[in-house]
């Protein structure tokens, strides 16, 4: 088992397609963060205009975390479509090549096979989410520094800076367990198809539709959104609360890790059983 | 009395004095801070703190005159032995201050309340209280204030679920800041160095 989780990590970082999104992040944080060099001050005045005439301020909230949480808040629209495209393409794309069957013929388990590939997607999703929070991070503090953050969620939150660096790790668990599940859905598509582009579209357009309907605060929807995967996958989000919602937090994670388990479970199924003719 | 109390304060050249700030605004949520407070005559003004902190203009620096400034007519709304109610009219028509209303313990020669309004920062109103500070400094400062209701575009924020905020009339909200000084220390001198923002 052991020796095919290697191969499949093997072939899943040998392909160049896989560091696009790797590289996709590295130059929107270097372009962002760049640009909030230059004009940072101005976007956070932006923030912070109605205050400016009451207020007297002390201290630099134009800082790496403050530029991180923005970089977050942009991300997590390309980060579906950089992980369902390497979920999506995992066993479709061997159908498509031919060489799904070459393996099989193989004295290897559907089984195993199949949990190696997702076994796989967890490391790529795992490592391409630790990349996005490393990176802005780190970034952010050489070219900011640290400070207070301030963010707006429902309110104007303005959080300590020693109150800060638990709010990322969780929102890097909760970004992770999101992307687990679109790549979980990609994956799912991937062993229904012999194509790697079909479940690489049908996701996003799964994503950008529910999307809609988790944000849009029309009343038809409020009886719908909690049922679509994409109300879930912005909890990251929760922890930028002044007051963290732990209960729907809470929920947020387990219905999360269904949606996982159910995808999965479906993909090992059908896969198990699926006639491979390619 | 007026005369009387302004005269206590003019014998202040600086002060510094540490000061625990709280917000209360519907729109933002800040932890408390600490920070500390310098002034210097006649207009040097400078907080610091560890972080992000911040404080209402209006009120914050007060020495309690301030509405009591050059030329002023006075009216005298209610007068009875313990406190006296006074409206305040500057005579400088550049002056910020339109008209402010003075709440004056008696005895102790203290301003203890204002209600003020002014042309850029509309109106407010300052509660005081008083321990035993020396130049019967304040205690506590309470300032409350309108101001405008915090709304950014979606663009920024993706949020298209708007949550209420509790609104005070149209597009504007209710604030309030309590600042509790400690720690005064007054006509010690304070180098000029710290009013040097870096």
């Amino acid at each position: 088992m052991l020796t095919l989780i290697k191969i499949e990590l093997e072939k899943t970082f040998c392909h160049r397609r896989s560091y696009i999104g790797f590289l996709a992040i590295f130059v929107i944080i270097v372009i962002v963060q760049l640009a909030m060099y230059v004009e940072g001050n101005s976007l956070l005045s932006f923030f912070i205009q109605n205050l400016k005439d009451v207020f007297l301020f002390e201290g630099n909230l134009l800082n790496g975390y403050f530029i991180t949480f923005i970089l977050l808040n942009s991300m997590w629209v390309l980060m579906p479509f950089l992980v369902s495209l390497i979920a999506g393409d995992m066993i479709a794309g061997e159908a498509n090549n031919g060489t799904l069957r070459m393996i099989l013929i193989r004295p290897v388990s559907r089984r195993n096979l199949i949990i190696a590939k997702l076994v796989a997607v967890i490391v790529y999703v795992f490592l391409i989410v630790l990349f996005l929070m490393a990176s802005s991070l780190l970034l952010g503090q050489l070219l900011f520094g640290a400070g207070d953050l301030i963010v707006y969620h429902g309110s104007l939150n303005i959080f300590e800076e020693s109150d800060v660096m638990w709010r990322f790790i969780m929102a890097f668990i909760y970004g992770f367990l999101g992307m687990m599940v679109v790549a979980s859905l990609a994956f799912l598509l991937s062993a229904f198809t012999e194509n790697s582009l079909g479940p690489i579209i049908i996701t996003m357009a799964l994503v950008i539709g529910f999307t809609i309907i988790s944000n849009l605060n029309l009343e038809l929807f409020n009886y719908i959104r909690p049922w679509v995967f994409t109300t879930y996958i912005s909890s990251w989000s929760l922890f930028f609360d002044y007051v963290v919602d732990w209960q729907r937090a809470i929920e947020s994670a387990i219905i999360s890790v269904l949606h996982i388990f159910v995808f999965c479970g479906i993909a090992i199924l059908y896969f198990n059983k699926k006639d491979i003719l390619t | 009395m007026l005369e009387e109390i302004k005269k206590k304060y003019e014998e202040i050249n600086d002060y510094q004095v540490k000061v625990h700030i709280h917000v209360d605004i519907d729109f933002l949520k800040i932890p408390d801070k600490k920070a500390t407070v310098y002034f210097k005559r006649p207009n040097k003004f400078r907080m610091k703190t560890k972080g992000f902190a911040m404080l209402p203009k209006k009120g914050v620096n007060f020495v309690p005159t301030d509405f009591i400034k050059g030329e002023y007519t006075t009216i005298s709304v209610s007068n009875n032995e313990i406190i006296a109610v006074v409206k305040i009219i500057p005579h400088d028509t550049e002056s910020d201050l339109i008209l402010s209303t003075l709440w004056i313990d008696i005895q102790k020669k203290r301003i203890i309340a204002v209600d003020a309004n002014t042309k850029k920062a509309g109106s407010y109103k300052v509660d005081l209280s008083y321990t035993d500070n020396p130049f019967d400094f304040p205690s506590v400062v309470n300032v409350s204030f309108d101001i405008k209701e915090f709304e950014l575009p979606i663009s920024f924020t993706g949020e298209f679920i708007k949550k209420e905020i509790k609104k005070a009339k149209d597009g504007e909200t209710k604030g309030r800041v309590t600042l509790s000084y400690s720690d005064y220390k007054i006509n010690e001198g304070i180098d000029d160095k710290i009013f040097n923002k870096k």
